[in-house]
C-alpha cells in the first residue's frame, strides 16, 4: 500500500535525527533511502514502522492514518501491519525456523492448517523449505536473512521495510541475495522501504532512490537519473564519482582549477557559490606525453595499481592537484612511475556542481 | 478508524494538546508506579535515618518523630566515645583493604599469569572464603585466637610452645576482616588480568620493552582501575560491617561505627536519635571514599576488556613456583582450614570447656556429635530454618521481579524518570547495611500497615537492601539480547506485553534465574540488615548463630555454622552452574 510521510520531525533530546521530511512510497514500488550512516534513514524507517517516535508528523500507510501529532494519533508498531528486516536479522535463536516465520500468523490468530500451509509457502519462496525445522542459532548469516526475509513476507505486510538487511553479509553472498532481493521484488510486487549505505546496492534495488543527508532527502529520482545527474557535489562523491576538484567560474561554459589557475571548457552550469568539478575517473583519458590544448593538461604519473580489466593511476597535473583515472588494460601500454603524460577531460563527461544542495 | 478521532468535537482546548497530554499520562504511569515501591522501599528509609538525625525523638507508631528540631545529637556525635569509633572504623577499613588487595592481587597475578604450582587449586583458595558468612569467620577465629581461651594457643601450650596469638584487639580485627574480604579484591583483579587484550602488552615487548618494563609500564597500569575499585569496595564493606566488629572487637573493647551504632541502640533507654546521627557519619565516610574513586578514574580512560577471553602470557616463575604455592597454601590455611577445623571441634566436643586440644585425641569419649543433634532438634534452629528459607525464596523471587520490572524500564524504554530509577535502585550500595536497617525498622514501625514483627517485614528489607544487585544481575544480562529481536515481535503483529512475555523472558531465562539464586544466596547471608527487625517469632539462622555466640553458647554456634554454611556451599553449587557472579 501507498506510504506517506509528512512533515517528519523526529528529535533524540536536543539533537535533530530527522528534519521536516516529507516522502511518499507508491503502492508496489521499491523505494531506497540512501545515505551515510547518520544521515537519519534508519530513524526516518523506524518512524515509519512505530518504534521511534517523532515530535511532529503525519504518517499515512494505504488510507489509515497511523501517526499525527497534531491529532494524538499513535498506532502501536504491531498494529501498523509493518513487515520488518532487521539489520541484525533479530531471529529469536529459541524457536526454530517455522516458529519463527509462523510467529506473525500465530499473532493474527491464524488456524494451525492455514498457518503449515502459508509457512511452508514462504520458505518455499525463500528457498529454506528444507530448514524448517531446524533451531534458529544454527543458521549461517544468509540463512538468517531469508527467514527474516519469509517472516516479514508470511504476514503479507502493507509496506516491507528492509534496514540494511545484507550489510553483515560477505561480498559475494551479498551481491546473490541482493538479486535475489530484487527478483522477488519485481514478482511480488510489494511495496517496500530499504534503507541502506551502499550505492551499488540502492542502484541495483530501487524503482526509485531518495538520497539522505544531515536529516533531510536531498535528491529524490530513478536510478539512472540520479548517477548521471547528480544535484550537488557531495552527492556525487558519494555517488563515488572520484575527482571533486574546486573550481572558479569564468563564463557560462568556462571554469578555471582553483588549484592551479588552468582553464576548461564546460557544458552550460547553474551558477552557485562554491563549484567543484565533478568527473569519474573512467572519464578521465591519458595519453602519451605532448603539449596540452583545449581541456588537455600535461602531467606526471605518481602512483598506479593494476586492478584486472583495469589499470588505477594517479596523475599530477600541477601544485596540488591529483586526479584519479582508470584506463581499460586494452587500451595500450600502460605507463609507468614519473612518465609524461597528457591528461583530457572531455567536456561532456564534466559536471560543474554546487558543493551542497542549498537547505 | 483513525479518522474517527479527528471528527469528534473537541471542547475548547486544541487537539495537540489533549493529545500531547493523554501520551505523557500513559508515559509516566509504569515508572511512576515503579519510582513509589522503590521509594517506600529505599528512600522512605533513608529519609527517616536523615530526620532522626535532626530530632529529638525517633518515629514511633503515631509519631514520625519530626519533634523538636535540634542538632544535640551531632552534638553527641563528636563526643570522645564516638570519635574514637570513627577513628577505629577509619584505621580498620583501611588496614583490612591494604592487607586485602595484597592478598587477593598476589593470588590473582599467581593464578591469572604465572606458572605457579597447582594453578587452578589456587584459584579455587581465592574464591572459597567467599563461601563463610564472614561473621562465621570471625565466630570461628574469635574461637581460635581469643589469648587465654584461644584453641591456637591451647595447642600451643599442648606442645610446649609459647602461646602468642592473640586477635581480640584491633590487628587482630585488621586481619580476619581482610581474610575475609580478599576474595573480592581477587576476582576483580584476576578479572582485569585474564580479560586484558595480550595485544596491548605484545606491542609493548615488540616495541622494545623487555617483560619487567611491559608488566610495569603497561600491565599493571592497566590493572590500576581493577585495584581502585577493589580498594574502595573493600574498605565501604569493610567500614560498615557489624557482625565481625561486634564478634571480634566486641571481646577487646574496639569499637567502629556500626558496633556504636548498635550499642547505642540497644541501651536502655534506647538512644536512636544519636544511633541515627552516626549512622550519617558513617554514610558520609562511605561516600566521601566513593566521590574520591570516581575521580581519580574519570581522569582517564580505561578500555582494557576485550571480551574475547584471549589467552594472555604467563611468566615462569622459576625457583620461585614453589614459594608461591606455600603463600597461597598458607592464606588457605588461616582462611578456611582453620576456622573449619576450630568449629568442627568445638561443635564435636564433648564439653564447652577445653583444656587441651592434642590430648582430646586421646581421649576416648572426647567427641560426640551431640551438639550436632541438639541443633537439629532444637525448636528454634528448626524455626529459623524454615524462616530462612521462606524469607530468601520470596525476597529472591520479589527482588528479581522488581529488578526486571526496573531495569527493563531503565534499558529499554525512553519513558520519563528512568534515570533516577537507576538511581534509586542503586542507592543502597552507598549505605551501610547496618543504616538501612535502622531506616527500615523505623518506615515499618510507622507504616499503617501491620507488618512489623512478621515475616514480611524481612521480606521486604531484603528486596530493600538487595536491589542494587539485582538490578545490575538483570539490566546485564537485558544488555545482552538484542533489542530487534523484541522490536520484530511487535513488528510482527505482537502487543509489547506479548512480545516480553514470549521473546524477551524466555531468552532472559538464565540471567533471571543467576540472578535469583544470587539473591537467594546473599539473603540467606544476611546477618546485618534484620538485626533491629526481628521478634523471637521472626529470627533467621544468621541471627540465631549471632544470638548463640553472644549467649555463650558456642558448641550450638559451631555446629549451626557449620550445617548453614553447607546449606550456602550447595546453593552457591547451584548458582555457579547457572553463571551467576556474586557481586558484593
Amino acid at each position: 500500500m501507498k506510504v506517506d510521510v509528512h512533515g517528519l520531525t523526529l528529535k533524540y533530546g536536543d539533537a535533530v535525527a530527522v528534519s521536516d521530511l516529507d516522502l511518499t512510497v507508491n503502492e508496489g514500488e521499491s523505494l531506497v533511502l540512501l545515505g551515510q550512516s547518520g544521515c537519519g534513514k534508519t530513524s526516518t524507517m523506524r518512524c515509519i514502522a512505530g518504534l521511534e517516535t517523532p515530535a511532529s508528523a503525519v504518517i499515512t500507510i494505504g488510507d489509515q492514518t497511523v501517526f499525527d501529532s497534531g491529532r494524538g494519533i499513535n498506532r502501536a508498531p504491531n498494529k501498523r501491519n509493518v513487515g520488518m528486516v532487521f539489520q541484525s536479522y533479530a531471529i529469536w535463536p529459541h524457536m526454530t525456523v517455522f516458529e519463527n516465520v509462523a510467529f506473525p500468523l500465530r499473532m493474527k490468530g491464524r488456524k494451525k492448517a492455514e498457518i503449515n500451509q502459508a509457512v511452508h509457502e514462504t520458505l518455499e519462496l525463500v528457498g529454506l523449505d528444507h530448514l524448517a525445522d531446524r533451531g534458529a542459532s544454527l543458521l549461517s548469516g544468509g540463512q538468517m536473512q531469508r527467514v527474516a526475509l519469509a517472516r516479514s513476507l508470511a504476514m503479507q505486510p502493507s509496506v516491507l521495510l528492509l534496514d540494511e538487511p545484507l550489510s553483515n553479509l560477505d561480498a559475494r553472498l551479498r551481491h546473490r541475495l541482493r538479486m535475489e532481493l530484487r527478483e522477488l521484488q519485481l514478482r511480488l510486487r510489494l511495496t517496500s522501504l530499504y534503507v541502506t549505505h551502499d550505492q551499488d546496492e540502492a542502484l541495483a534495488l530501487a524503482d526509485r532512490i531518495a538520497l539522505m543527508q544531515a536529516g533531510r532527502i536531498v535528491q529524490i529520482g530513478e536510478p539512472h537519473e540520479i548517477y548521471a545527474n547528480p544535484k550537488s557535489a557531495a552527492i556525487a562523491e558519494f555517488l563515488g564519482v572520484d575527482n571533486v576538484i574546486p573550481v572558479t567560474p569564468r563564463d557560462a561554459t568556462c571554469v578555471e582549477l582553483a588549484a592551479t589557475g588552468q582553464k576548461l571548457k564546460v557544458e552550460p552550469y547553474e551558477p552557485a557559490e562554491t563549484l567543484r568539478l565533478c568527473v569519474r575517473a573512467e572519464d578521465v583519458l591519458l595519453g602519451a606525453g605532448g603539449q596540452g590544448g583545449v581541456n588537455t593538461l600535461p602531467g606526471t604519473i605518481v602512483s598506479f595499481a593494476f586492478q584486472g580489466s583495469t589499470v588505477a593511476y594517479r596523475v599530477r597535473v600541477g601544485d596540488g592537484l591529483e586526479l584519479d583515472a582508470v584506463q581499460l588494460k586494452s587500451a595500450g601500454r600502460p605507463f609507468g612511475m614519473n612518465d609524461a603524460v597528457t591528461v583530457s577531460l572531455p567536456a561532456g563527461a564534466m559536471r560543474v556542481l554546487p558543493a551542497e544542495v542549498a537547505a | 478508524m483513525t479518522s474517527q478521532t479527528a471528527e469528534k468535537p473537541v471542547r475548547n482546548r486544541p487537539p495537540a494538546l489533549r493529545g500531547r497530554a493523554r501520551r505523557l499520562l500513559r508515559e509516566i504511569t509504569l515508572p511512576g508506579v515503579l519510582f513509589a515501591v522503590l521509594a517506600l522501599l529505599i528512600l522512605a528509609p533513608v529519609a527517616l535515618v536523615v530526620l532522626s538525625a535532626f530530632a529529638s525523638d525517633t518515629p514511633r507508631p503515631g509519631n514520625f518523630g519530626l519533634t523538636g528540631l535540634t542538632f544535640d545529637n551531632f552534638v553527641n556525635v563528636t563526643s570522645a566515645g564516638s570519635v574514637k569509633a570513627a577513628l577505629n572504623s577509619l584505621a580498620v577499613g583501611a588496614g583490612a583493604s591494604v592487607l586485602a588487595l595484597l592478598i587477593g592481587g598476589f593470588l590473582a597475578f599467581v593464578t591469572a599469569r604465572t606458572n605457579v604450582y597447582w594453578r587452578g587449586f589456587l584459584y579455587l583458595v581465592g574464591l572459597l572464603p567467599m563461601l563463610l558468612p564472614s561473621y562465621v569467620g570471625a565466630l570461628a577465629w574469635s574461637v581460635l585466637g581469643s589469648e587465654n581461651a584461644g584453641l591456637a594457643n591451647i595447642t600451643l601450650r599442648d606442645l610446649g610452645l609459647p602461646p602468642f596469638v592473640d586477635i581480640n584487639n584491633i590487628a587482630g580485627l585488621i586481619v580476619v576482616l581482610a581474610l575475609y574480604y580478599a576474595p573480592y579484591a581477587f576476582l576483580l583483579v584476576h578479572g582485569a588480568l585474564s580479560l586484558m587484550n595480550p595485544d596491548l602488552e605484545e606491542a609493548a615487548n615488540v616495541h622494545g620493552a623487555p617483560f619487567g618494563q611491559v608488566l610495569r609500564r603497561v600491565t599493571l597500569p592497566l590493572v590500576t582501575p581493577a585495584f581502585l575499585g577493589a580498594a574502595v569496595l573493600i574498605f565501604v564493606l569493610t567500614v560498615e560491617n557489624f557482625p565481625v566488629s561486634q564478634i571480634i572487637g566486641g571481646a577487646a573493647g574496639v569499637e567502629t561505627l556500626p558496633t556504636y551504632i548498635y550499642r547505642l541502640m540497644n541501651s536502655t533507654p534506647s538512644r536512636g536519635n544519636e544511633a541515627a546521627a552516626v549512622a550519617i557519619a558513617l554514610v558520609v565516610v562511605v561516600l566521601v571514599v566513593t566521590a574520591l574513586q570516581r575521580r581519580m578514574l574519570a581522569r582517564r580512560a580505561f578500555t582494557t576488556v576485550s571480551g574475547k577471553g584471549m589467552k594472555p602470557r604467563r611468566i615462569d616463575l622459576g625457583g620461585w613456583r614453589l614459594p608461591a604455592l606455600l603463600a597461597g597454601l598458607g592464606y588457605f590455611v588461616l582462611s578456611t582450614v582453620l576456622p573449619v577445623l576450630a568449629l568442627l571441634f568445638v561443635a564435636l566436643h564433648d564439653s564447652p570447656y577445653i583444656g587441651t586440644v592434642l590430648g582430646a585425641f586421646g581421649k576416648p569419649d572426647a567427641f560426640t556429635v551431640e551438639a550436632f543433634a541438639d541443633v537439629l532438634d532444637s525448636s528454634i534452629a528448626q524455626r529459623a530454618t524454615v524462616n530462612s528459607v521462606v524469607v530468601s525464596l520470596a525476597a529472591a523471587l520479589l527482588g528479581t521481579l522488581l529488578a526486571f520490572a526496573v531495569a527493563y524500564v531503565v534499558q529499554r524504554t525512553k519513558l520519563p524518570g528512568r534515570q533516577s530509577l537507576e538511581y534509586v535502585s542503586m542507592l543502597p550500595l552507598a549505605i551501610p547495611a547496618i543504616v538501612l536497617g535502622l531506616g527500615l525498622l523505623w518506615t515499618w514501625l510507622i507504616m499503617p500497615i501491620p507488618v512489623y514483627g512478621t515475616l514480611a517485614v524481612m521480606v521486604i528489607a531484603f528486596v530493600a537492601a538487595q536491589m542494587p544487585q539485582g538490578f545490575r544481575g538483570v539490566a546485564s544480562s537485558i544488555g545482552q539480547v538484542d533489542r530487534d529481536l523484541e522490536d520484530s515481535a511487535v513488528m510482527h503483529g505482537a502487543s509489547r506485553t506479548r512480545a516480553i512475555a514470549t521473546i524477551t523472558a524466555p531468552l532472559l531465562r538464565v540471567g533471571l534465574t543467576s540472578t535469583f539464586l544470587l539473591l537467594l544466596m546473599l539473603s540467606m547471608r544476611e546477618l546485618t540488615v534484620p538485626l533491629f527487625l526481628f521478634t523471637s517469632d521472626t529470627r533467621l539462622l544468621s541471627i540465631v548463630i549471632f544470638d548463640d555466640f553472644d549467649n555463650g553458647i558456642l558448641q550450638r554456634a559451631a555446629a549451626t555454622s557449620l550445617l548453614y554454611c553447607l546449606v550456602i556451599l550447595a546453593l552457591s553449587i547451584l548458582s555457579r552452574r547457572f553463571g551467576a557472579s556474586e557481586q558484593r
